[in-house]
């Protein structure tokens, strides 16, 4: 068996090696003198085709998985630099809304300073009354800018109150809405006159004799008549009116025109006030 | 030491009340640690300098309140006084009696104060609210407990013998003379 095995193998080596060379030349005499492939060349570029295709993917996956990797290596960089720009621009952008906020309250400033009688000052609000029983500020004006007690302070929205204590660079108003600061007013569209003093929150209107006629929505400017305020400046809207039947004044409350709790620049209006001394 | 660490705390805290804590919605930002600092001065200090504190406290709140000068230092001068008489009587050293006690003590001195200036007083007149009041009074007794403990923290670390720990102490090697 052994010898039979030995002596077949050369044979069907022989047999492989001619079906191979009548393969070859099959192949060669079907494409000689054609210009295009045959059928075995289409089978063979067909299979050989699909594995190249794998292979390239394959390869263009690891490329492209190198590559991605090794740019996510600088995309974190990029990230964190991104977001530290991002950050400086929300930094930028808030302080620019804060310029812009400043800029036309100034400006509204400036047109209420044109109005009002010269000189005037501009002050910013610099801190506010501890105690729950003073409503008070502190601002950043003294003496050395010639402010002095009693001088009115005003904003855009309407009256503040009166300087009450000056030091060299600061000093001291007492605001419109403590119950210690009066001042004269009248209905803008009335006329009717009365004294306003502070309640802590808003203002009371005093004695307006009952047979006037109030209304809801009246609107309350200062009568200039105390030499204390320029006449005509907004105070606030009538809010509510009370019929007692005791006595002979109405009861009337005022709604601030001045947002009290959101005071940040004011003009001192420098004009001496005999009464204050 | 201790008077001038605490003088030193109660300008500032005064000073961040006015100018930052006062732009807080009002119910977080009002507190009166003045207030709480004359009251942890009236437990906690001997007499003559929780004393000086309390007036020295109400001279600084002159300047940042009120209309009379000499009102605060009257004020704090009377409350450090009747606290430190209570704090004789009552055992007031423990922590858990102090929120009451600076409750307590603002709306007593917060009513005597308004009652004096409505019946001797016509020239100020002082905005009242109860519920403003009530609103302080708890924000007195939430804030008390901490601010007392850092005021602990701060006069032991300044104002106490342990300061000399922060100079660098010579090693203890022991006696070299016994085996």
């Amino acid at each position: 068996m052994k010898k039979r095995t030995k002596r077949a193998r050369p044979l069907k080596q022989l047999i492989v090696l001619s079906i191979f060379a009548v393969v070859c030349l099959g192949l060669l005499a079907s494409s000689v003198g054609r210009n295009e492939f045959s059928g075995p060349h289409k089978l063979i570029l067909e299979i050989l085709g699909t594995a190249q295709s794998g292979f390239s993917g394959l390869s263009g996956f690891g490329g492209s998985f190198f590559s991605d990797y090794v740019a996510i290596l600088g995309v974190r960089d990029e990230n964190a630099r991104l977001r530290e720009e991002i950050k400086k621009y929300q930094v930028a952008n808030i302080k620019y809304r804060e310029a812009q906020a400043v800029n036309l309250q100034l400006e509204m400033l400036l047109d209420l300073k044109k109005n009002l009688p010269p000189p005037t000052l501009a002050a910013v609000i610099q801190g506010r009354d501890p105690s729950l029983w003073f409503k008070t500020v502190i601002i950043n004006r003294g003496t050395a800018d010639g402010v002095a007690k009693g001088m009115p302070v005003v904003t855009v929205e309407g009256i503040v109150g009166q300087v009450l204590d000056t030091g060299t660079h600061y000093a001291k108003v007492l605001l419109a809405s403590d119950p210690n600061c009066a001042v004269e007013v009248l209905l803008q569209e009335t006329r009717v006159q009365g004294i306003l003093k502070g309640t802590g929150s808003g203002f009371r209107m005093h004695y307006v004799l009952k047979n006037n006629e109030v209304k809801v929505g009246d609107q309350v400017v200062t009568s200039g008549q105390s030499d204390v305020f320029p006449s005509g400046l907004p105070v606030g809207v009538v809010s509510k009116v009370s019929n007692n039947e005791r006595g002979m004044f109405l009861d009337i409350d005022v709604e601030p025109a001045v947002k009290f709790s959101q005071l940040e620049h004011v003009i001192i209006v420098m004009k001496s006030n005999q009464l204050a001394n | 030491m201790q008077t001038l660490v605490l003088a030193i705390l109660g300008s500032f805290v005064l000073v961040c009340q006015t100018a930052l804590l006062a732009n807080l919605p009002p119910w977080v930002g009002n507190p009166d640690l003045i207030f709480l600092l004359v009251v942890y001065a009236s437990i906690r200090m001997s007499d003559f300098r929780g004393f000086f504190l309390a007036i020295y406290f109400g001279l600084l709140m002159d300047v940042f309140s009120g209309l009379a000068p000499g009102l605060f230092p009257f004020i704090y001068g009377g409350l450090f006084l009747t606290a430190k008489l209570l704090s004789r009587r009552i055992i007031f050293d423990e922590p858990t009696h102090h929120p009451a006690l600076a409750a307590f003590g603002y709306l007593v001195c917060h009513s005597v104060v308004y009652l004096y200036l409505e019946i001797f007083s016509k020239d100020i007149d002082l905005f009242w609210s109860w519920h403003d009041l009530f609103l302080a009074m708890l924000i007195q007794a939430v804030l008390t407990l901490p601010l007392f403990q850092l005021c602990d923290h701060l006069l032991e670390t300044f104002a106490s013998d342990r300061k000399r720990q922060w100079l660098p102490r010579r090693s203890e090697t022991g006696n070299r003379f016994t085996s």
